[in-house]
């Protein structure tokens, strides 16, 4: 009688085993499958932005104007300057124009490395801290230009996180991954 | 048995937050802080301050001096100047306001004007005694005539109250130059 207590039990807990792996491998197929679905949804190639066209940012819509080449604060520096149109979209003050953590639009040209601009606003050249609804502006995102660099095409690419409106811990709206929405390919001109 | 009571326990969790979800007010909107509105004396009762609405003032820009330096900031749109009084209750405390425009979106205290001196953002109020202060915000001009004020104790917004305040019925008066003195 012990033997066939002992037995059942011994069962019962292979079961139980099998049972839990079983969910555990269910489980990671289905995350596997769903990051297959998630990468799917973002196009491999961004879509191309040109001057005057919308862009999202996540928070906001920036419309790109035009892209010089500045002389810097010290004889002898240059900048890339992309001025443009910036408008909340949200219904709320945002202090996280780009999202949070902040991700600047980001350029690359001929390998060259740029450090993260700066974000001023165009009428009196004093940085953006924050965005108000229903208020669109001018605006400067500064990058400085490593000496070395010739002036050549150069590529920003431009990102958002991405929005849902209860999430899963408070149910409050949040800004979640960021995702590629498109990329700014123009020759800088001389600005003044 | 113990797995399936703790799995009835994760089970029954889920759904328990699945359901406060989906229902309207979600437990998020549930633990903000609840309205308590100004009376008609302009003095509003919150629970640690008690803030009366002084004026409001339209400006195109606004001067102050800033560490022996002039400075001057204007805006896209339109500053709305609200003075007000405030007296702390039981402990010192820092409080933020937000105006609640007519359309129903919500601007925060202009950040460009955080220097500036007497601003909200930067005072403190201290039990038993009555400050002036200014709360500043950039705002399109639609937003004011129809507009709320609302006052909340800073980093304590779960459960507290909120002070209303109604905004103005006409349009305040507007000033080309706005000059904030300490």
């Amino acid at each position: 009688m012990a033997m066939a207590r002992y037995s059942l039990r011994s069962t019962a807990r292979q079961i139980r085993v099998r049972v839990l792996a079983a969910i555990g491998v269910f489980a990671a197929i289905v995350v596997t499958w769903w990051v297959k679905v998630e990468d799917a949804r973002i196009p491999d190639t961004l879509p191309q932005i040109a001057f005057g066209e919308p862009v999202n940012v996540g928070r906001s819509v920036f419309t790109p104007q035009y892209l010089t080449i500045e002389p810097g604060d010290e004889q002898g520096e240059r900048k890339l300057v992309l001025t443009g149109l910036l408008e909340n979209v949200t219904g709320t003050t945002q202090r996280a124009v780009f999202g949070f953590p902040e991700k600047l639009p980001e350029l690359s040209s001929g390998g060259t490395k740029f450090s993260a601009p700066r974000v001023n606003l165009v009428r009196d050249n004093y940085f953006l801290k924050q965005l108000e609804p229903r208020i669109r502006e001018a605006v400067s995102i500064a990058w400085d230009v490593p000496p070395d660099w010739r002036e050549q095409d150069v590529s920003i690419e431009f990102s958002a996180q991405q929005f849902k409106l209860n999430d899963n811990l408070y149910s409050k709206a949040s800004w979640l991954l960021f995702y590629p929405t498109g990329i700014l390919r123009a020759r800088p001109e001389k600005g003044s | 048995m113990n797995i399936f009571r703790n799995l009835m326990t994760v089970l029954l969790g889920s759904v328990a937050l699945g359901t406060m979800m989906s229902t309207i007010p979600d437990y998020n909107s549930s633990f903000q802080p609840f309205a308590v509105f100004a009376g008609e004396d302009g003095i509003g009762h919150g629970r640690q301050f008690i803030a009366e609405l002084v004026g409001l003032k339209r400006a195109a820009a606004i001067s102050y001096m800033q560490s022996g330096q002039d400075v001057s900031r204007d805006t896209s749109a339109t500053f709305l100047v609200v003075d007000l009084s405030i007296t702390g209750r039981s402990e010192s405390r820092q409080l933020d306001a937000i105006w609640l425009g007519a359309s129903g979106r919500q601007y925060s205290q202009s950040a460009r004007l955080e220097d500036a001196p007497r601003v909200l953002s930067s005072a403190t109020f201290q039990p038993g005694l009555t400050d002036r202060t200014v709360a500043i915000f950039e705002v399109p001009e639609d937003e004011i005539v129809g507009g709320t004020l609302g006052l909340v104790p800073r980093g304590s917004m779960v459960m507290d109250s909120a002070v209303h305040f109604a905004g103005p019925a006409t349009m305040p008066e507007k000033q080309t130059m706005l000059r904030l003195e300490p």
